[in-house]
């Protein structure tokens, strides 16, 4: 695992009140209790200040799962 | 742990381990995190004792969740047991007009209210500003303060609740730019005669306090105050990085509302009060006030005697050799605090530990009302551990960070200040030289009679309510029936002088005037007395001006036809110095109801006299 995985992991988790091995790909904003447009908002900051990047506003519409939050990553030039 | 219920014991031990995470780690996340889990478990409170429980409303034009967050924390981690209440987004003005609103069922005990001048003066007013005559900033001004009053009177007549209002940011741009100062009325002075107008309406108020958020953003630096991104995505009003300062000032108050304030710092010598280490460096070779060291030293003992001047207890925890300590203390040039500034002493080569409980004892103080400064991490840790009551600020490495370090406790606030508070330290100073008359005593009748005490009685007046309501609230140990009222309560007994009577006592000796230290209140009936209320602060336990107090009680009783005198005891915690007060004064028991015992004293048989060594004066 790369530490930038482990960090991600990491706010995902606290965030969404998961413990770290259930964070994957597959975790989506319409079937988690804890994803709500607060949690959202919280998830989008502290990843965007973790790795130094800055989402668009369709970036932050348009991201509905983890998967999605590493695909965002990835366009900015941040492998998770 | 405080927040409990019967059932839920499961949840109680969740609650710590979610708190012991924000306590290792205080961070952002670690916050959210815990609130939101908190949120999820079911914490019935109903059997947290009263005075654990608080009710914060809280009002704002902006996104207000994560200064919720902050505060409902760090509530808990005080071992409070908080319910929060939120206006509905920006509905805040519609909440405190509507006199049926969710805001007032939810009876708050604590209202905080932050409104972003945006939100009062509209979304123009700084591109327009340039351009508006004097006349026109000034209609601005008087109308944000109608605003802003027109909801506070609101408040104030709806609610007992403690109303802390945010004063506005001054902003750090100004379109005018250098010549923001030179204008009529600049965009600065705008806002800081704003300010001034709102500090100045409430300054007078037991109710409404006004928070300073201007003073905290300037702390925290103005252009970090806000995170753009999260502003404009979801109108969060305070960066991640400026909250713990909201949150934290915030705090004082609940903790002063709450009497959770710290009352004595006990300090280190080494490398606390001065530089080096007396044993190895010697009287002369300590650095105090002459080297950079040395100033940065006597500047930390010059904020330690600021707060000895505003009330706080101050007493010296060292290992060292008790003589050679002493000497620096009394005799070095460059000392600032003196013997007389420490109200106990521990300097000894035993465990600090131990040295506290002693220092807590001897000032009959709780532990949960010390703090204590001690540069070894080992000596803190220590601490930490052996007694998690005693609050142990972490010390930064390098002495020049020690006065910024003790300038942030929040812990020594109060919601009001009296002269009587003002002047404790003198009183403590003076009770350690009592003590040492006691000890050179052969009786304590010699050393009562030594005391030359003069005790002055009088009924409440508008000047001694004030004092006489900060007592009702604080004494926990010589207490009779702990009976607690608010200052408007204690007026409306005033005002009823053939119903109620509350009487006032100040006591002096040779040592020194303690100024009013004990209060009763009386419900008169028709041919009997009841005492309702009968305290006396710890500072005057042992020294009879009780009796002093009672005899009177009983004389004005007989005077005004009374039969009997009716005395009650409620059992706590704290109060068993108190227990034996009606049965040691001749009363007899009527018998027990509800946790209350009630006691008579009967004239026709016997009654209650002045100790022959006070001289007693009534006004």
């Amino acid at each position: 695992m790369t530490s930038s995985e482990e960090k991600l992991r990491e706010i995902a988790a606290k965030v969404l009140l998961l413990q770290g091995s259930e964070v994957n790909d597959n975790i989506s904003r319409k079937d988690t209790e804890a994803w709500d447009s607060l949690a959202h908002l919280m998830l989008i900051n502290e990843t965007e200040a973790t790795f130094e990047v800055s989402f668009s506003d369709d970036d932050i519409l348009e991201i509905n799962s983890i998967g999605d939050l590493r695909n965002k990553l990835r366009k900015l030039g941040v492998e998770t | 742990m405080s927040c409990r219920s019967g059932k839920s014991m499961d949840n109680r031990s969740k609650l710590e381990d979610i708190l012991k995470e924000v306590r290792q780690e205080p961070a952002y996340l670690n916050y959210w995190n815990a609130y939101r889990r908190i949120q999820r478990l079911t914490l019935s409170d109903v059997e947290a004792p009263e005075e654990k429980k608080v009710r914060i409303a809280i009002l704002s034009s902006f996104t207000v969740e994560p200064l919720v967050m902050y505060i409902d924390v760090d509530c808990r981690l005080l071992g409070l047991c908080p319910e929060t209440y939120v206006s509905s987004f920006n509905q805040y003005s519609q909440e405190i007009l509507n006199e049926n609103s969710q805001l007032y069922s939810f009876s708050p005990d604590m209202v905080i209210m932050t409104i972003r001048a945006e939100s009062l003066l509209g979304d123009e007013f700084l591109a327009d500003f340039p351009r508006l005559s004097d006349e026109d900033r000034k209609g601005h001004q008087t109308e944000v303060i109608r605003h802003l009053v027109n909801l506070i009177s609101k408040l104030e007549s709806q609610t007992n609740a403690f109303i802390l209002v945010s004063n506005f940011v001054v902003p750090w741009f100004s379109p005018l730019g250098i010549l923001d100062g030179k204008v009529g009325l600049g965009l600065r002075e705008f806002f800081q005669r704003l300010n001034r107008s709102i500090e100045d309406l409430y300054k007078q108020s037991r109710q409404v306090y006004v928070f300073d958020l201007e003073g905290l953003a300037g702390r925290h630096g103005k252009a970090e105050c806000v995170n753009y991104e999260m502003y404009y995505r979801g109108a969060f009003a305070f960066s991640e990085t400026f909250l713990p300062t909201v949150a934290d000032q915030y705090m004082s108050y609940i903790k002063a509302l709450k009497n959770l304030s710290r009352k004595c710092i006990t300090l280190d010598l080494d490398n606390v009060l001065w530089g080096g280490i007396l044993g190895e460096d010697g009287f002369d070779g300590i650095r105090l006030g002459e080297d950079p060291t040395g100033r940065a030293y006597a500047d930390l003992q010059r904020l330690l005697l600021a707060y000895y001047n505003r009330g706080v207890i101050l007493a010296v925890n060292s290992k060292n050799n008790r003589d050679e300590a002493l000497k620096v203390i009394e005799e070095h040039p460059n000392m600032i605090l003196r013997g007389r500034h420490f109200a106990a002493i521990r300097i000894n080569w035993k465990d600090k530990v131990e040295n506290m409980i002693e220092l807590a004892d001897e000032l009959n103080i709780g532990l949960d009302s010390m703090v204590f400064v001690d540069d070894s991490p080992q000596e803190r840790e220590r601490m930490k551990q052996a007694l998690p009551q005693v609050l142990v600020p972490d010390l930064p490495k390098s002495p020049f960070q020690y006065l910024k370090a003790l300038q942030q406790i929040g812990d020594f606030n109060t919601l009001v200040l009296s002269e009587e508070d003002k002047r404790r330290g003198e009183m403590y100073y003076a009770k350690k030289r009592r003590r040492d008359l006691m000890e050179s005593m052969s009786s304590i009748e010699d050393f009562l009679r030594s005391l030359d005490m003069r005790v002055e009685i009088k009924l409440a007046d508008s000047f001694t309510v004030p004092r006489i309501t900060s007592l009702i609230n604080r004494t926990n140990q010589f207490n009779l029936t702990t009976r607690r009222y608010n200052q408007a309560e204690v007026e409306l007994m005033c005002s009823r002088p053939d119903d109620f009577q509350t009487y006032s006592m100040k006591v002096s000796d040779r040592f020194g005037d303690e100024g009013i230290v004990g209060v009763a209140i009386i419900h008169r009936e028709v041919d009997k007395w009841v005492i309702d209320s009968f305290l006396l602060s710890c500072r005057v336990i042992g020294r009879t001006v009780e009796t002093a107090l009672l005899a009177k009680i009983a004389e004005d009783a007989r005077n005004s036809g009374a039969s009997v005198l009716i005395g009650e005891y409620i059992p706590t915690k704290k109060n068993s110095p108190a227990r034996s007060f009606y049965s040691d004064h001749g009363f007899e028991v009527l018998g027990e109801e509800e946790n209350i015992v009630r006691w008579k004293l009967d004239f026709s048989k016997t009654t209650v006299k002045t100790p022959e060594w006070v001289r007693v004066t009534y006004d």
